[in-house]
């Protein structure tokens, strides 16, 4: 079937298949940074937002959201550009095997965009989604903390 | 991916969603969460219910309306202004923030997983459940727990709140709050004149469905609120949970009465501060 999804602002037209999950048509059309981990919406690994909210995208199927909104971390920032959360994630080694690390840009993203200045409690609450085997969370919590108070 | 899967559908009215779900082995799709948990299905066609119009909250004749497709998130950070925000507080500590920006109420009373964290608040607010279609009613959360009403042709459309002027406590017990909760307990209460009334107690995750506890809750009423006392009628309660691969039914009785306890001791607390 055909549908149409807008990604990273730009109007996509995709063919998918019925039962073809977001988390699918998303790896399929080039957008890997969505990445594969549980595929039952425990470890955030495959967070994207939609209409700004973050999302498991493992959990939703493709021709249940057509016409909205996705954004995905090539949407976020570049290699050039990045976003001042991957920055400052950066900074305070919040990052050791990055495979959970574009889902917690993402829902970080979605958090400041909301609420720019979050405290440490609202910080833990929106990356309740993610788990992350390498670093411990105070590393992550402390870079959003301090993008916060970059923007 | 649901190999199943072959159509679907979007209508834009309950009316159209209730004439789809009449073809054979065509479902409602609502926040998607419990396919993808229940594995594979065996329905071919679904009806995404997006565009129905049932996602809304509304203040309606002094009662609260939360439309069907109102997600966990909305109801999480709704001020419902009054002890219904025990409901709020049940909303917004479910599974992670993803998932409760996409799962939905009705949705979440249709498949009712037994870990669900929204039947006990809703059965001590008294709300009710407003269904359209073959078994179209307004009935209590009690009677929708207990009862076969959702038949395949039959849709939840909305859940009705009554005022609640008291004071409404909201806990859960889990190893950590991303867990699925071991015992979950919504106390409700009046304190009028140094006296409990209007209690309704309800405990869930610890039997296959929530459920009230009408008998203690009638030992409670119109006693002098004294926690002595309270906590004696409380000890009182009697039930066998069912089994659990990690903590002993005695370890979850335990934890019941004092999770109920304690919520009597923030009732008493809120109301000497009122």
């Amino acid at each position: 079937m055909k549908i149409e999804l807008v990604i990273n602002q730009t109007k996509k037209n995709l063919e998918i298949q019925p039962g073809e999950t977001l988390l699918e048509t998303l790896r399929a059309n080039g957008y890997t940074g969505v990445k594969y981990g549980c595929g039952s919406g425990d470890c955030g690994a495959c967070m994207v937002l939609m209409n700004d909210e973050p999302v498991n995208s493992c959990q939703i199927l493709t021709a249940s959201v057509a016409g909205e909104s996705i954004t995905t971390i090539e949407g976020v920032g570049t290699m050039d550009k990045p976003h001042p959360v991957q920055e400052e994630l950066v900074k305070a080694g919040a990052i050791q095997c990055g495979y959970c690390t574009p889902g917690i840009v993402l829902s970080a993203v979605a958090l400041l965009n909301r609420n720019p200045h979050p405290t440490d409690e609202e910080i833990k609450k929106a990356i309740d989604s993610h788990l992350c085997r390498c670093t411990g969370y105070v590393k992550i919590i402390e870079g959003i903390k301090n993008a916060s108070e970059r923007l | 991916m649901i190999k199943n899967i072959q159509e679907w559908h979007y209508p834009e009215s309950v009316e159209s969603a209730l004439a789809l779900m009449k073809k054979n082995r065509v479902i409602p799709y609502a926040g998607g969460t419990s396919f993808h948990r229940g594995g594979t299905i065996s329905a071919v066609g679904m009806i995404s219910l997006r565009k129905i119009g049932l996602s809304f909250i509304e203040e309606t004749g002094g009662k609260t309306m939360i439309g069907a497709c109102a997600r966990f998130g909305e109801i999480g950070e709704y001020d419902f202004g009054d002890g219904r925000n025990m409901l709020k507080a049940a909303a917004s500590f479910s599974a992670s923030n993803s998932l409760r920006n996409m799962i939905t109420i009705g949705g979440s009373l249709a498949s009712l997983p037994s870990w669900s964290n929204i039947p006990t608040p809703l059965l001590a607010l008294n709300a009710e459940i407003s269904l359209a279609g073959t078994n179209a009613i307004v009935v209590g959360i009690e009677d929708f727990l207990d009862g076969k009403l959702l038949d395949g042709t039959t849709l939840i459309t909305g859940i009705i709140l009554p005022k609640a002027p008291g004071i409404g406590i909201y806990t859960r017990y889990a190893r950590t709050t991303f867990d699925y909760s071991i015992a979950d307990v919504a106390v409700y209460a009046r304190v009028v004149g140094g006296r409990l009334k209007d209690v309704r107690i309800a405990v869930g995750n610890v039997f296959p469905k929530a459920k009230r506890f009408h008998e203690i809750e009638e030992k409670l009423n119109s006693v002098a609120f004294d926690p002595g006392k309270v906590a004696t009628i409380v000890d009182s309660m009697k039930f066998p949970p069912s089994t659990n691969p990690t903590f002993s039914k005695e370890f979850r009785i335990n934890l019941v009465k004092t999770m109920v306890k304690r919520a009597f001791e923030q009732i008493g607390e809120q109301a000497h501060e009122n």
